[in-house]
């Protein structure tokens, strides 16, 4: 998106007479240099390691394209793909419908009964992934709590299977990725200016259309660093779906950690990486043009 | 514009970069400094336990002092520790199914044999790259707050059982366990059919509960969320001591190997031989079952059993099969995508 009207930046050094360059000391060159250092790491420790697994699944074992033959067309990756991103997708949706109004009413919090809240939400994270997948196993269980509470109000006369179910993935996964969505959505709505939606109020809005008009479009920012989080961490879940989910949540993390690790497959492990990097960032792409039209859309407004 | 100031911040930056990276590859360095220490790459949790108690601890007092640390044995580190010419790694341990296709791929030495003595171990258990250490059952068990009375009698039992039933979520092992129960003999269970396999499977797919990791698949059993289904002895054992609602049986179990070997390039090849050596001697192999009823590989250490640690043990008879290792040596690959493809449906 081209902004519209914006003057050329120009770079902070003046020419002298004589066609010198004299180099002012200023904050926005300071603020270049402070970007050496983690350049310099992930390019090390992130893009080059990346480089070398796509590099790998070119070549290993023989130079040419059979682990994508076999991603594409030997039967459980393309399926466990398809799950993986279904999975993610959902979560996502389940992630951004609790949080919004939980963020919402957190953001209006102010002084002790916000610091609780936010305590609330981040404390959940002090525990690991495993335990609380383990932790949810025992609430699903035929003998579990939730079945005995079922059973002893009468809701139901028998136990139900709730294991392995895509009930208990999402819920177990929804509990563990609810933070990475509730903070960005916080974060965006505590910098809403809220007397625009009272402005749109005095105009006539009813509280409704206010939201709707003002409010919600100015969360979008939040919405969408909230939903890419949780959908891209989504996409490496392993052991959640696996010890919540049957047969069916097999994920491509699980596939990928069998070939790298039990089978040393390198190449084909390599291929199924590089075939989910390159789906997560052409969803992400797509996702961010529809988002940036959004949001593009209200600031012309303004 | 390459000036001055750029340089030294390019510098510095690789400098820290070189410090964290050479701080990290000296770590390794400083165990292997020591001679007094092996390295040992193991599954972790009671197992480990059991080597350290039975094996470690008395092969350290009685011959030479050295400690064995542990660490954890994943295939995809021996692997790029081999690939790098870094192995920091003296024994892996792994279960014989998985050193076997490492073996294949190049990761592990040719054992030494001279310090061992080959007869007095059972047969199938000395391979050119690894040996088993011991003998465990993966076996039907049955909790006995759902099923009154006997449980499934073989695995056709199992798979006909009115409730649910747990199986293990890889094809080796369950695999075996679908022909098992489909009527194939154990003399005839190998080369796998693994059509027919899928196809015994098909037939319970509506009823099984699929297990990931050992301990999983023993809470399930315990739990009593399902009434009955396989599991490995070790895991089962102590509970039904315990008391846990709980029980099994030995008939048709498929009987798996806990296997040891020494990564390609192993930094203290003949110390790592001689721990390997004592571990496979009776004494050591009779201490062990006591720990974990896994059976011993070693005939001697029968002996030095009484029969009521004997009782527990799997042991090979005519209703058990052995899993055949070179099988899965060849077959791993293709029967685990073919295993997913099924239950991904």
């Amino acid at each position: 998106m081209q902004s519209h009207g914006a003057t050329v930046t120009r770079s902070p050094q003046e020419i002298t007479p004589a066609g010198e360059e004299i180099r002012a000391w200023n904050a926005s060159r300071l603020y270049r240099w402070l970007l050496v250092a983690p350049i310099a790491f992930i390019g090390l420790f992130f893009l080059w390691p990346i480089m070398s697994v796509i590099h790998r699944s070119f070549v290993d074992p023989v130079p040419g394209l059979g682990n994508y033959e076999r991603v594409l067309f030997a039967g459980p990756y393309l399926k466990s793909l398809w799950i993986t991103l279904q999975t993610a997708a959902i979560v996502t949706v389940l992630c951004l419908v609790i949080a919004y109004p939980v963020a919402y009413v957190m953001a209006r919090a102010r002084g002790n009964l916000f610091a609780l809240m936010t305590a609330m939400v981040v404390t959940s994270l002090w525990t690991s992934v495993v335990i609380r997948s383990y932790a949810w196993m025992v609430v699903f269980q035929r003998r579990g709590v939730l079945n005995q509470a079922l059973v002893a109000t009468g809701i139901t006369e028998h136990p139900v299977n709730f294991l392995p179910g895509t009930l208990a993935v999402n819920v177990g996964m929804v509990h563990i990725m609810l933070p990475f969505m509730i903070l960005p959505l916080l974060a965006n709505m505590r910098s809403i200016d809220r007397s625009l939606v009272l402005a749109a109020g005095v105009m006539g809005a009813s509280p409704w259309a206010a939201f709707r008009r003002v409010f919600l479009p100015l969360s979008i920012p939040g919405i969408s660093a909230g939903s890419a989080l949780v959908f891209m961490m989504s996409l490496g879940f392993f052991i959640t779906p696996s010890l919540l989910g049957g047969p069916r949540h097999m994920m491509a993390a699980v596939m990928i950690e069998q070939q790298a690790n039990r089978l040393l497959d390198w190449g084909l492990a390599a291929a199924l990486s590089s075939v989910l990097l390159l789906l997560t960032v052409s969803i992400y792409l797509l996702y961010l043009r529809v988002v940036r039209h959004a949001e593009g859309g209200f600031a012309h407004a303004r | 514009m390459a000036s001055s100031r750029q340089c030294k911040v390019t510098r510095r930056t690789a400098l820290a970069g070189l410090g964290a990276t050479g701080m990290a590859l000296a770590m390794p360095g400083i165990l292997r400094a020591q001679s007094s220490q092996l390295v040992m790459a193991t599954g972790g949790g009671k197992l480990d336990d059991a080597y350290r108690t039975t094996i470690f601890n008395p092969w350290k007092e009685g011959y030479g002092g050295i400690d064995v640390i542990t660490t954890s044995n994943e295939g995809a580190r021996l692997k790029a520790m081999v690939e790098q010419n870094n192995v920091e790694w003296d024994l892996i341990q792994g279960p014989a199914e998985e050193l076997v296709v490492y073996a294949r791929e190049g990761l592990l030495e040719p054992i030494d044999f001279s310090g061992i003595d080959r007869d007095k171990m059972i047969e199938g258990s000395m391979h050119e790259h690894f040996v088993l250490t011991d003998l465990a059952a993966h076996h039907i068990a049955w909790n006995t707050d759902n099923i009154s009375g006997e449980g499934p009698g073989d695995w056709s039992a199992l798979f006909n059982l009115d409730g649910r039933i747990s199986l293990w979520k890889k094809p080796f092992q369950t695999l075996e366990v679908a022909l098992l129960a489909d009527g194939v003999s154990p003399a005839e269970l190998y080369p796998l059919d693994i059509d027919r396999a899928l196809a015994s499977l098909d037939n319970v797919s509506d009823k099984v509960l699929w297990w990931d990791t050992g301990a999983q698949g023993a809470q399930m059993l315990i739990d009593g969320e399902v009434d009955a289904g396989s599991t490995w002895n070790g895991r089962v054992h102590e509970p039904r001591k315990a008391g846990a609602p709980v029980d099994f049986h030995f008939n048709q179990a498929v009987l798996v190997s806990d296997a040891w070997a020494v990564p390609a390039g192993a930094p203290n090849k003949e110390k790592a031989l001689e721990l390997l050596a004592y571990a496979l001697s009776a004494e050591a192999q009779a201490a062990f079952a006591k720990a974990i009823p896994y059976g011993p590989v070693n005939t001697d250490a029968e002996a030095l059993l009484d029969e009521e640690v004997k009782a527990d043990l799997p042991k090979l008879d005519g209703s058990s099969v052995m899993l055949d290792v070179d099988y899965w040596a060849d077959h791993s690959a293709e029967a685990t995508e073919r295993f997913n493809n099924w239950l991904l449906g």
